[in-house]
């Protein structure tokens, strides 16, 4: 027992900043103090972070889990290396690539909603595997299997550290919008729907909207993703929005912790660390890596982060001597109530 | 014209192997809500299978029983031992069957590598029938045959014993079916090796006709979706019917415009959903 | 005499060959306390549907505050007012109680699809929330997450969200089942003490609650109206008493 830990938890607000802060510096330390091998490592994890924040906004908060996030992240990518190879700019294409993506969306969007929660999943499926499909076959716009490069990175951020820093920017910027909107009324609107949406619907909600807009949401943020990956990569090809990655951003989002943002970074950083290093010592990683994750959806269903953090909130609640809550509902009755209990007999 | 007939059987053939998978699919997700993202997977290895028992042995006749029965069995070991911990639970399940997908089809690349393989035909069928102006390979039209031949098989199950009767009703309705006292995990797990046999043959057939390479899976992963989106979520009728308009639409899309190919799958799909969300014979109440 | 807020008139549900709802005409006027009774089966719960909108009509006209809603999915329905709660506590389980009650009141409130500030910055709403969980006892739970809540708490959430909406017609779906003695206690007076202006049709089958709450009966068998009017009335009624202590049975 820790006397570090009554002390933090009497300052919940300053802690969470003190973690967000100390992750923050770490992850601006990293080409300062490591190599290119962990540069791309930390690289890979703010781009891939983002995704899965993204992913999680749909999946953790309203219940939608989608197995074609993917493709919207393809899509910025792909239209930002097509127009800058008929001559737009690196800015100007990236705009034009978010704004494909928030138009795909717009339109997927209201198939999407359609469909019961459940089905959802099949038919995200079956979008990522068309965008698949289509990033294969329509090889006079997407170069097929042997992609498309992206000629250059807008021009203030030329070499790999730099462009690392403003990708760094951009997630911490989209992170507090996200989790500006989680905790806003309406992000708590979508947790209503994920826990139950037939009560939603009887206390005046318009449910098909709010899925919606959550949908369109989650969409755009996987396009900044999109538009970060192809400025890093200088190349985009199929092979990145294949079933495979689609699974892979699920993944992360779970592996982290459906439901609590955060989560997904640290799931993305364990995947992420999976590829990079894993990869080195044998070609099996992903068995590796399906075999972490089945443990993890059988035993901390929560996530690594979900998980750890529903362990510190009981030891706190512990700690401060609020009475445990017993999963049945079983507690001690207040006074009061026994008093009327007798009173009654 | 001949090459309308060409394209049109082979889309039946393709159907036909289409439809072993999509109805096992459709069957484990409308009784037990599983959307089982391994049945691709167990597509895949049961026709990586098949083609090692055949080249070891070059029994055509052992691989294609070898190769559904060890499916079968990884089914069984998949349902009892891992999905039956969170049975209830939709998340857990299907991420589960995911992370059971990826194991396998990474164990089948470093196994069977990258290289697409072929499941040949036995040598009786190798030959080729005349049907009027064309000629077509028999071993095709034994495909679909053999399609057909199960699914009548699975339509007098379903429609005639007392088994297909609890499942049927297990998909309208699972609390009655185990509110009447009637043991529905010993159906579930039925179903879901039923489902992983199935898929299991359409790898041994889908081996010969499509190759086996890795992302197959996923490829007809996708596809079996679709079926199954059109055709109603747990209906057997809607995997037949979804297994002819996919399958005929993607040959005769590949056929005549390859680059939108997965348009062509794209727009009865739409139709459905805009239509009839919930599939040509799918229940509202899914 | 004011119109009725609530006014049923052959208000038929089928369901295959089964009619589970047949025929019912019923008017609920301004402020009343207005009970549904009858035994299992009777096709209570089928008319709350159909009156709040989770299931549609076979047949006939229901009319809330003069308008025709027969038509109206759920959402627009509480809109107009009706709220309404469920024989199985129907609440936001991992939301907190805070949380759930929140939802309640943003449901009808253009804030609901505010994105940048917290929810918790409303201070009216928080205000709101904070009276009606004490009017149901649950000030000390309002942090718990509701999966954690017992089954009589379940309930109170329950109310609370229907209560939390401001709502003109409040539809209660047996309140009181599954609760303790004491519970039914504060129960009781919990439903004496809504305002007068609120309309309350309570499906109940303690007749002791039923008694010291209600003023208006209507009772339901095999999906028909087959008694209506003053407790008291209808208590004395000779059908009603065949159809629950049956044709051999003594009071």
């Amino acid at each position: 027992m820790r006397p570090v830990l009554p002390a933090l938890a009497r300052h919940p607000r300053a802690t969470r900043a003190g973690l967000a802060i100390t992750a923050i510096v770490v992850f601006i330390l990293v080409p300062q103090v490591t190599n290119d091998f962990y540069l791309s490592i930390a690289q890979s994890v703010v781009i891939f972070g983002l995704l899965a924040m993204s992913l999680d906004m749909l999946a953790g908060y309203t219940g939608l889990v989608s197995l074609g996030h993917a493709a919207f992240f393809g899509i910025s990518a792909y239209v930002l290396a097509y127009t800058m190879n008929h001559g737009a700019g690196p800015l100007t294409a990236a705009l034009i690539g978010l704004a494909a993506t928030l138009a795909m969306a717009a339109l997927l969007g209201v198939l999407a909603i359609r469909v019961k929660s459940i089905a959802f999943v099949m038919l995200t499926l079956a979008i990522g595997q068309i965008a698949f499909g289509l990033a294969v076959r329509w090889t006079d716009v997407t170069g097929g299997d042997n992609g498309l490069a992206v000629p250059s990175r807008p021009s203030f951020v030329p070499g790999a550290i730099d462009y690392y820093y403003a990708t760094l920017v951009v997630l911490v910027v989209c992170a507090i919008v996200m989790r500006l909107i989680v905790g806003s009324p309406f992000g708590l609107t979508l947790r209503g729907v994920r826990d139950n949406e037939e009560r939603m619907r009887s206390l005046g909600y318009t449910v098909a909207l709010h899925k919606y807009l959550a949908f369109v949401i989650s969409a755009f943020f996987a396009g900044i993703a999109g538009v970060l990956f192809a400025f890093f990569n200088l190349y985009m090809s199929p092979s990145a929005i294949d079933f495979q990655h689609n699974a892979l951003i699920v993944l992360m989002t779970f592996t982290g912790g459906l439901g609590t943002l955060w989560g997904a970074l640290v799931g993305s950083g364990i995947v992420v660390f999976f590829q990079q290093w894993l990869s080195i010592h044998t070609p099996r990683w992903i068995t590796f890596l399906g075999i972490f994750f089945i443990l993890t959806v059988l035993f901390a269903r929560r996530g690594v982060y979900g998980s750890a953090r529903y362990a510190i909130r009981r030891r706190l609640d512990q700690l401060s001597g609020r009475p445990p809550l017993d999963r049945h509902g079983v507690h001690a009755l207040p006074q009061e109530d026994v008093a009327l209990q007798e009173a009654d007999v | 014209m001949t090459e309308f007939l060409t394209q049109t059987l082979n889309g039946l053939s393709f159907a036909g192997v289409l439809f072993l998978l999509s109805s096992g699919f459709t069957l484990i997700f409308g009784l037990m809500r599983i959307v089982n993202m391994a049945h691709g997977a167990t597509y895949l290895v049961g026709g990586y299978v098949a083609y090692s028992v055949l080249a070891a042995t070059g029994s055509y006749l052992l691989a294609i029983i070898a190769a559904p029965v060890a499916m079968a069995v990884l089914g069984l070991l998949l349902e009892r031992v891992l999905l039956q911990r969170i049975r209830g639970l939709p998340e857990p399940e299907l991420l589960l069957t995911m992370g059971v997908a990826f194991v396998m089809t990474d164990l089948a690349l470093g196994i069977w590598g990258g290289d697409p393989l072929t499941v040949q035909s036995p040598g009786f069928l190798r030959s080729s029938l005349h049907l009027g102006s064309i000629t077509y390979p028999i071993d095709r039209l034994a495909i679909f045959g053999l399609a057909v031949l199960i699914g009548v098989a699975l339509y007098y199950v379903l429609v005639r014993t007392r088994t297909g009767a609890i499942i049927r009703a297990g998909v309208d309705d699972r609390e009655m079916v185990s509110a009447l006292g009637i043991n529905v995990g010993r159906v579930f797990t039925i179903v879901f090796v039923a489902g992983a046999l199935l898929a299991g043959l359409a790898g041994v057939l889908g081996g010969g006709l499509l190759t086996l390479y890795p992302g197959g899976d996923s490829d007809i992963l996708a596809l079996s979706v679709v079926v199954v989106i059109i055709g109603g979520l747990g209906k057997l009728e809607g995997a037949i019917v979804g297994s002819f308009v996919v399958g005929l639409l993607n040959n005769y899309a590949n056929a005549y415009f390859p680059e939108f190919a997965y348009f062509s799958l794209f727009a009865p799909m739409i139709v459905v959903l805009l239509w009839r969300p919930q599939g040509l014979f799918g229940s509202a109440a899914v | 005499m004011s119109a009725p807020v609530l006014s049923l008139r052959g208000v038929t549900r089928r369901f295959g060959g089964v009619t589970a709802v047949s025929d019912v005409t019923l008017d609920v006027e301004s402020g009343a306390r207005h009970g549904i009774i009858g035994p299992n089966g009777a096709g209570k719960t089928t008319l709350f549907n159909l009156i709040n909108g989770d299931l549609g009509t076979s047949g006939g006209a229901i009319d809330f505050l003069g308008q025709d809603v027969v038509k109206l999915p759920p959402h627009r329905r509480a809109a107009l007012g009706m709220a309404r709660t469920y024989q199985i506590a129907r609440t936001f389980p991992t939301l907190t109680v805070r949380e759930n009650l929140v939802l309640g009141a943003l449901g009808l409130r253009r804030e609901k699809y505010g994105m940048l500030r917290s929810w918790r910055a409303r201070r009216d709403i928080g205000a709101l929330v904070e009276t009606t969980a004490g009017r149901l006892g649950l000030e000390d739970r309002l942090d718990v997450p509701a999966e954690d809540l017992s089954h009589g708490e379940l309930r109170e959430v329950d109310i609370a969200l229907a209560l939390v909406s401001e709502p003109r017609m409040l539809l209660l779906d047996e309140p009181a089942a599954g609760l303790s003695p004491a519970e039914r206690v504060h129960l009781r007076d919990l439903l004496r003490a809504l305002p007068g202006e609120l309309t309350v049709v309570m499906i109940e089958h303690d007749m002791d609650l039923v008694r010291s709450v209600v003023d208006r009966i209507t009772v339901l068998h095999f999906g028909t109206v087959v008694a209506d009017g003053e407790t008291a009335e209808v208590q004395a009624d000779e059908n009603v008493r065949e159809i629950y202590l049956g044709r051999s049975g003594r009071a």
